[in-house]
């Protein structure tokens, strides 16, 4: 008898896996006849259109009706001018384009891929993510069009880092100055400083501001589940001032180990510096717990006279600050070993496309293009820097005019290395070893063999 | 976006409809097995037929088109039908009949025939090439492993008896043999189509060699099946939500970081050798702790009153207050002795555990009883409630206000720096403001010491307790005023200097501080359910043991803590498996740096920051592990309720 019963629990488990199977497959059919549709039509407009440019498909076929859906870190302020930049695209050629903007992207567009729903463009911060994924075949490379335009619009130096083996898979959209120091142009010709040209002369000049009474350097290095991460820019910036950007390449691509005698050094040289008595505003311990954003107010007031950060940093002064060399604050370049080489370390967002639709690369085109910029910088207002040519300089303010100048003629930038390192390390043990060294529970030596442990093996 | 909505929709309704219908239609099916034993024949292997050719279909093994052209009709969809009716039909003729030779000749034909008959749906991409050996090897091991089953299980049997296995296991054999080992792809449409004949063959004796079932038995088989069909729904829903994701995750934590291939126990080995994980080179430093040591102490003392009050009340031991309390405190302060030096997120949330559910659970117990039937009682319990109110984000980011440090030079925002630090320089500068505390302080002090006065006179030992550590700690705080407290000091000059304690960056007592927050909104739970609890004690055992002469704490320790102590164990393990996932406090307030890393986000990070999916699943099931005995008790404790 008992037997029976089991063959009626087997028979009737059975029907209900067919149940639930047969109502999934109602809907991914469904769905996969939607997604058939968009496939063939695609296929028929890019069969009609083969030699012209997407700027003049856009214009010539009607993509009006279509949509796409844009997701990237930047949220807020920064977010809704990203869709203000994208709305007068969106009106001239009927596309509906919706940005999202999270917090934590890095994490959900992992899950987003992983889980199959990612969205049509993602706009990534991280170098080294986007390669992750062009290798594993989510992110497609760019059409030849759309390529020969960003390569066209942008300096090599940027587009190389959405070169992924010789492909590229990704359009610079925003470029970030790293290799700044803000200060005070009145308080600097008060006291009779002048702007150092070499690293040594920045060096002499907090040493003299100590002796002055002054305090030199406002650091602080919370950020949340980001904490640690400014000191990473510094790490970086002298790295590519004490050594070679070859050596940083190889860096980087962990070619050399983590724990090699430069970074170590480096890692000593700034913890030395920020634990010079008198040298940082942030004293007694309370570098890793002052938020990185409430520099500016000290800066400002005069409790200290120099940070270093990046050229978002402006959104981070209080409100009404006025910038430039006549105004209250200005920034000087992060001065090199010599007054004549010059290397930038940037950072920025990349646009990538992952649905294969003449809508996506008409946006995944505009996103690359001067007039985004434009649009951007209207929108926006001040924080947002690009290095497209084209683009019209008059609509930034003279101070933001010369960092673009900066940018655009450099010729040695790198991105961000915490960016372009596997996660693990670069939003992971780079900032644990950074916060770890700054309270002091870890030497220089102990912090970064514990960054060449965490690095993953495969 | 519609288009997909209403295709969403589709499916819903598809998906509902489909389950009411197979829900109805079980229903109908079994009512047959009573009713009409034929019918219940003849849906049975309609059902059988339909399942086994859905499921060729969906692997595409069969179809039906009229000619291999292009534009050939499709008539694969009438296969279902044409294969219920087929099985039903066999079904139907074999319950017909209570003539054993009949039934076997009916079912064995049957199945041969109308399974044999898939060999002509066959596509081209599943013909069959099995090796003759494995044809003829397994089906001989499969009927001899089942009739060995069969007779191993059930003593005193006829060989007839171990016939029936002994077709099933052959039957299988061969579909191990044929399709489990055979090449599919190549081979020929005989081939395939003897895989299946021989196979239907097995499962037709099998039903023709068992008797009908008589009256009793299917009217048996009628009301169990209703069981099967209501619990039915709910277990599929539970193994497809639970039980395939933790089989899911245990697989991936065997497998690399894109959970592609298998690498064995590398990532539990990674998980257990990683500092940061799992660190007890310090264990040597219990021995020199003064925690330990003070620890060691007050239980060795603990342990004397206990025995000293247990030989004046006749018994070995006397555990009640007197020398439970400083055993509990003793064993705490050991716990936290260990957990300091002990360091890594995998002993982080040990210490989490058992810091947590042993603080929340006494303070709970004791907020319940001081409280109980006092006046205050409602507003001082839906004070220490308001926190559950709360979720752990919110928590955590309203503490970090609490815990927040700013430079030495500037003024503190934080709750706790700005008293700290306000407390420091007045004791350093003997201020206004040091002058004015210590009036105040000394005005509390009188006033708690009066209130407890009060209380002791009035036999309230609660309220005399209550005020009397309130006005002890007055007292401490009054005397460390004039050696030197709070956060701060003069320097040579003279001048005073803050000194901020930097709760979330100093460990290892910052994790510490974390745990005050998950405190802070448990205790309202555990005083909650136990406060229920100690008003559930019977009235007349109270009075009876102060009829006895009884002290009030004599009372609490010996007749309502064995009343309440399974609830107790209950509020105890909800609270461990609570805290054992905590993830939003580290999360929100350090996201687990400064080492305060604890498991939960610790898999968050590998899983989904860093991308290493097996080794975010390893850290899953440890957590899982650890849970799980607690689980397993639970589970037994309601298990003994019911």
């Amino acid at each position: 008898m008992l037997k029976h019963t089991r063959l009626v629990a087997l028979l009737t488990a059975l029907m209900l896996v067919l149940a639930a199977c047969s109502g999934d497959s109602g809907t991914t059919e469904t769905t996969a006849a939607g997604d058939d549709t968009t496939t063939t039509e695609a296929m028929t407009e890019e069969t009609d259109a083969p030699t012209e440019t997407t700027e003049a498909m856009a214009d010539d076929t009607d993509l009006s009706g279509t949509s796409v859906n844009v997701f990237g870190p930047e949220s807020a302020a920064e977010g809704e001018a990203i869709q203000a930049a994208l709305d007068p695209f969106a009106a001239e050629t009927g596309i509906d384009i919706t940005y999202v903007g999270a917090g934590d992207f890095s994490d959900q567009i992992n899950i987003q891929i992983d889980g199959g729903n990612p969205p049509d463009i993602a706009i990534f911060p991280q170098p080294g993510k986007v390669a992750d994924f062009a290798r594993t075949g989510d992110i497609l490379p760019l059409p030849d069009d759309v390529n020969a335009n960003v390569t066209a619009n942008w300096p090599e130096a940027w587009t190389s880092f959405g070169n992924v083996d010789g492909v590229q898979v990704a359009i610079p959209t925003k470029t970030d100055l790293k290799s700044l120091v803000w200060y005070s142009p009145s308080r600097f010709a008060e006291a009779g400083y002048d702007i150092p040209e070499t690293y040594d002369d920045f060096l002499a000049l907090v040493d003299t501001m100590i002796a002055d009474g002054r305090t030199p350097l406002c650091v602080g290095i919370e950020s949340g589940p980001a904490t640690g991460w400014p000191f990473t820019d510094w790490v970086e910036d002298l790295t590519l001032r004490q050594a070679t950007p070859e050596f940083y390449d190889q860096w980087v691509a962990h070619e050399v180990p983590f724990n090699n005698e430069t970074t170590t050094s480096i890692f000593g040289q700034i913890a030395d510096l920020w634990n010079t008595p008198g040298a940082v505003f942030a004293a007694g311990g309370s570098i890793a717990s002052t938020f990185f954003g409430d520099n500016g107010t000290p800066l400002v007031d005069g409790q200290c006279e120099m940070h270093r950060q990046a050229s978002f940093f402006a959104a981070f002064l209080p409100e009404g600050t006025t910038l430039g060399p006549e105004g209250e604050i200005n920034a000087f370049y992060f001065p090199s070993n010599s007054a004549d080489s010059k290397p930038v370390l940037g950072a920025g967002t990349l646009a990538t496309a992952f649905r294969d639709a003449p809508e996506v690369w008409a946006v995944m085109d505009y996103l690359g293009s001067a007039e985004y910029a434009n649009a951007r910088i209207a929108a926006q207002g001040g924080g947002f820097l690009s290095a497209v040519g084209g683009q019209d300089l008059g609509l930034y303010s003279p101070f933001e005019a010369g960092l673009v100048e900066i940018l655009s003629s450099a010729s040695v930038v790198r991105f961000d290395a915490s960016d372009l390192m596997p996660a693990a390390v670069g939003s992971g043990s780079f900032w644990t070893a950074a916060t770890d060294l700054v309270t002091g529970s870890l030497t220089p030596q102990e912090a970064t063999d514990f960054v060449e442990e965490s690095w993953p093996t495969s | 976006m519609e288009e997909r909505i209403i295709g969403t929709v589709i499916g819903v309704t598809v998906a509902i409809v489909g389950s009411a219908i197979i829900f109805i239609g079980a229903n109908k099916w079994f009512d047959q097995a009573g009713k009409n034993w034929k019918w219940f024949g003849a849906v049975t292997g309609g059902v059988i037929g339909g399942v086994v050719t859905t499921i060729l279909l969906g692997n595409r093994v069969i179809a039906w088109k009229t000619s291999s052209a292009a534009d050939a009709t499709d008539l694969t969809w009438l296969l279902v039908p044409l294969y219920v009716v087929l099985a039903g039909l066999v079904g139907f003729l074999l319950n017909g009949t209570d003539d054993r030779t009949r039934r076997m000749l009916i079912g064995g034909v049957g199945g041969l025939v109308v399974a044999g008959s898939y060999g002509a749906f066959v596509t081209s991409e599943a013909f069959l090439a099995p090796s003759t050996l494995d044809v003829i090897i397994w089906p001989i091991i499969g009927a001899v492993v089942f009739a060995g089953i069969k007779r191993a299980r059930n003593s005193g049997i006829t060989t007839s008896d171990l016939l029936p296995p002994a077709v099933t296991g052959a039957g299988l054999g061969w579909l191990v043999g044929s399709w489990g080992l055979g090449t599919i792809g190549s081979g020929t449409r005989l081939e395939a189509g003897l895989g299946f004949a021989l196979a239907g063959l097995a499962l037709g004796l099998r039903f023709g060699l068992t008797p009908n079932l008589d009256k009793n038995q299917r009217d048996r088989l009628q009301n169990r099946s209703r069981a099967v069909i209501f619990l039915g729904p709910a277990l599929l829903f539970i193994v497809m939500t639970l039980i395939v994701p933790t089989i899911g995750t245990f697989l991936l934590s065997f497998q690399d970081a894109r959970g592609e291939k298998f690498i064995g126990g590398e990532n539990y080995g990674n998980i257990f050798t990683n500092p940061q994980i799992f660190n007890i080179d310090n264990i040597g430093g219990i021995f020199t702790s003064r925690l330990t040591i003070f620890g060691v102490l007050a239980f060795v003392l603990g342990w004397f009153v206990a025995r000293r009050k247990g030989r004046e009340v006749g018994a070995p031991y006397d555990w009640t207050g007197g020398s439970i309390t400083p055993i509990a405190i003793g064993a705490t302060a050991i716990a936290f002795g260990i957990f300091t030096t002990l360091r890594g997120t995998f002993w982080n949330n040990v210490w989490w555990v058992a810091a947590v559910t042993s603080i929340a659970t006494s303070l709970g117990l004791a907020v319940a009883v001081l409280s109980d039937r006092s006046k205050g009682e409602r507003v001082a319990k839906s004070l220490i409630f308001m926190p559950m109110a709360i979720s752990f984000i919110g928590a955590g980011i309203i503490w970090r206000f609490m815990y927040l440090a700013r430079p030495p030079s500037v003024p503190q925002t934080g709750v706790i720096n700005t008293v700290w630090v306000a407390l420091g320089e007045a004791t350093a500068t003997r201020n206004g403001l040091f002058w004015a505390m210590i009036v105040v302080l000394g005005t509390i002090i009188g006033f708690a010491l009066f209130v407890s006065l009060r209380a002791r006179a009035d036999d309230e030992p609660g309220a005399m307790w209550m005020s009397g550590m309130v006005a002890a700690l007055f007292a401490l705080l009054v005397v460390g005023m004039f050696t030197g407290v709070g956060g701060g000091s003069l320097n040579e000059a003279g001048d005073f200097v803050a000194e901020p304690y930097f709760f979330l960056e100093t460990r290892p007592w910052n994790n510490f501080w974390l745990m005050v927050v998950l405190i802070w909104i448990q205790t309202g739970f555990a005083m909650v359910v136990l406060s229920a609890a100690i008003k559930g004690v019977p009235t007349e055992l109270i009075e009876a043991s102060k009829v006895d002469g009884a002290t009030e704490s004599e009372t609490f320790w010996r007749v309502i803590i064995p009343q309440v102590s399974s609830t107790i164990g209950v509020v105890t393990t909800t609270l461990i498996v609570l805290v054992m996932k905590v993830f939003d406090i580290p999360k929100v307030m350090t996201a687990g740096q400064f080492e305060t890393n604890v498991l939960a986000n610790e898999m968050f990070q590998q899983a989904f920051t860093n991308f290493n999916r097996g080794l975010g699943a390893a850290v899953a099931m440890v957590l899982f592990f650890l849970v799980l005995p607690v689980m397993i008790i639970n589970i037994r404790r309601d298990a003994e309720a019911a």
